[in-house]
């Protein structure tokens, strides 16, 4: 367990590194959330109701998942570009650790879209910030970190396995912000559509985020939140276990990791 | 005339594999629609504007992903190594430039047909009959006007090298500032004077005129001032090229260019 958490801290530490300096990943965690974010502000602060925090929580959700979206469908792919996948495939250390840590630093540095959006609503529309429980708040971005980083590792292994799906994948970013309400109502969508956003972490995200930060759901609610945060988030977890398995069984079979 | 085609023809059917139709389809069809979507659904949320004034800036505003096809046809070629036989051909170099950004203006066009279907069909936006003509052109000219950028962001992208992050940015900036989504009124003061540099703000305009019902003569400024912006920036493209070629052949080496 301490081998393996030191090796995903190690697979962090170096992507990290890899994705600070990564010209797309900048753009999908600081630039794109920050266009986004001054559009829907002065998109929605024309509503009797507005909040600041709710375009903040939106525009950082977005931004997490445009990273993590492009991080986790290239997490082995990039791999096989760089030559690394075969030394991967074949070293004694878990592969899914390995990735697992990969993303993690790519998780970790995607927070970054969080600083940002706090900074448009507070700096350059001189919003006066609040959250409203802050301590649901803290709690409920760790769960909705967690499982959006849950939601990467599904990915990975899918766009390794089968190329148009990882393709498919590419084209998920405005679809599921807005199936998931990042920074609106799921209410306004058609309702055929919202067993699919029941279905997926980044609408428990933004249940569990845009309620805590503006206190309108109860404890009760928030932990319903966050209950299917962690069931949506685990079952992709598990699915994507298999899935590296799966990968690392047809790449032995067929001699090759060049799978798709 | 030849050279125009068969540049036009090979540099579209080579980008972005386009030979099966799913990436074709998840590049063209879904992205465009989805991002339509998504910025007209916050604007009714938001409710200042009526639902159509986001419906018609969107669909307008999808020409923006034309920027990225064009860009990446004219920069490309050194990644895809033939850049340096493409400087070293003979061949003249205005329609060999200007040649990429042909089959993407009816590329564009068929995104925005697309973009402007579900506006209407989904959304219940109402076009007038007698609107249908201007919208079009409208369309057309947001198309040619963002194919100019796109030619102008290729050549800039030899020097800055990632021609996804330039164009993410201008089509980004073209969503903020060409009041697809935010009335120009409300942008600062220096913002709104550069929005009016933004080969788009007048194409957005003059559709949402036209599907207010507005005569097909009250939007021909608002065409031909995009129609010209854009021609601005297709040409410095074409000057920026030009301009990193001869440096290219007088230094001996393709880096830099």
């Amino acid at each position: 367990m301490t081998a393996a958490l030191r090796l995903a801290a190690y697979s962090a530490w170096v992507n990290f590194q890899e994705v600070a300096v990564n010209g797309f990943l900048l753009f999908a965690a600081v630039w794109q959330p920050f266009f986004i974010g001054v559009t829907t502000m002065y998109m929605l602060r024309h509503r009797a109701d507005f909040d600041p925090m709710y375009v903040i929580v939106g525009t950082a959700l977005s931004g997490i998942w445009s990273t993590l979206l492009f991080a986790g469908s290239g997490a082995i792919s990039h791999e096989r570009w760089m030559g690394t996948l075969e030394l991967l495939a074949a070293s004694p250390a878990s592969f899914f650790v390995v990735i697992g840590g990969k993303l993690a630093g790519t998780t970790i540095f995607s927070l970054l879209s969080l600083v940002l959006a706090y900074g448009i609503g507070a700096l350059l529309f001189g919003y006066p910030i609040a959250i409203a429980e802050p301590g649901w708040f803290a709690l409920s971005l760790l769960l909705a970190v967690v499982a959006l980083w849950a939601t990467g590792m599904f990915f990975a292994p899918l766009a390794i396995l089968w190329r148009a799906v990882g393709r498919f994948l590419l084209g998920l970013e405005y679809p599921i912000f807005a199936l998931s309400g990042f920074l609106f109502p799921v209410l306004l969508l058609p309702v055929w559509v919202l067993p699919i956003s029941n279905v997926l972490p980044p609408y428990w995200a933004a249940v569990a985020m845009h309620g805590a930060a503006s206190g309108d759901l109860d404890l009760t609610d928030l932990l319903r939140a966050w209950f299917f945060l962690l069931v949506t988030g685990g079952a992709l977890l598990l699915i994507a276990r298999w899935l590296f398995e799966q990968v690392l069984t047809r790449a032995r079979r067929a001699g090759t990791l060049a799978l798709s | 005339m030849r050279l125009f085609t068969v540049t036009a023809y090979f540099s579209f059917r080579a980008l972005f594999h386009w030979l099966e139709p799913m990436p074709y389809l998840i590049y063209r069809a879904l992205f465009p629609l989805a991002q339509l979507a998504f910025f007209a659904l916050i604007g009714n949320y938001g409710g200042s504007q009526p639902l159509s004034f986001y419906l018609v800036g969107n669909a307008i505003g999808t020409a923006t992903l034309t920027a990225f096809g064009v860009s990446q046809a004219v920069a490309d070629e050194r990644q895809q190594g033939t850049l340096s036989y493409l400087l070293a051909a003979p061949a003249p170099r205005v329609p060999v430039f200007f040649g990429r950004a042909a089959l993407h203006v009816a590329d564009g066009m068929l995104n925005m047909v697309a973009a402007l279907a579900i506006a209407v069909i989904v959304f219940g936006l109402r076009v007038p009959v007698e609107g249908i003509v201007g919208v079009i052109c409208a369309m057309l000219v947001a198309t040619v006007a963002i194919c100019g950028v796109g030619l102008l962001l290729g050549a800039v992208a030899y020097v800055v090298l990632d021609t996804a992050v330039l164009a993410n940015f201008a089509m980004f900036i073209i969503l903020l500032l060409s009041g697809a989504n935010v009335p120009l009124a409300e942008l600062p003061g220096v913002v709104a004077a550069i929005a009016q540099g933004i080969p788009l703000t007048r194409s957005v305009a003059a559709a949402r005129l036209y599907v207010d019902g507005g005569s097909f003569d009250a939007g021909i400024g608002l065409l031909a001032g995009d129609l010209a912006l854009g021609a601005l920036y297709g040409i410095a493209g074409f000057v920026a090229f030009n301009w990193l070629e001869t440096r290219a052949r007088r230094d001996g080496r393709l880096e830099g260019v």
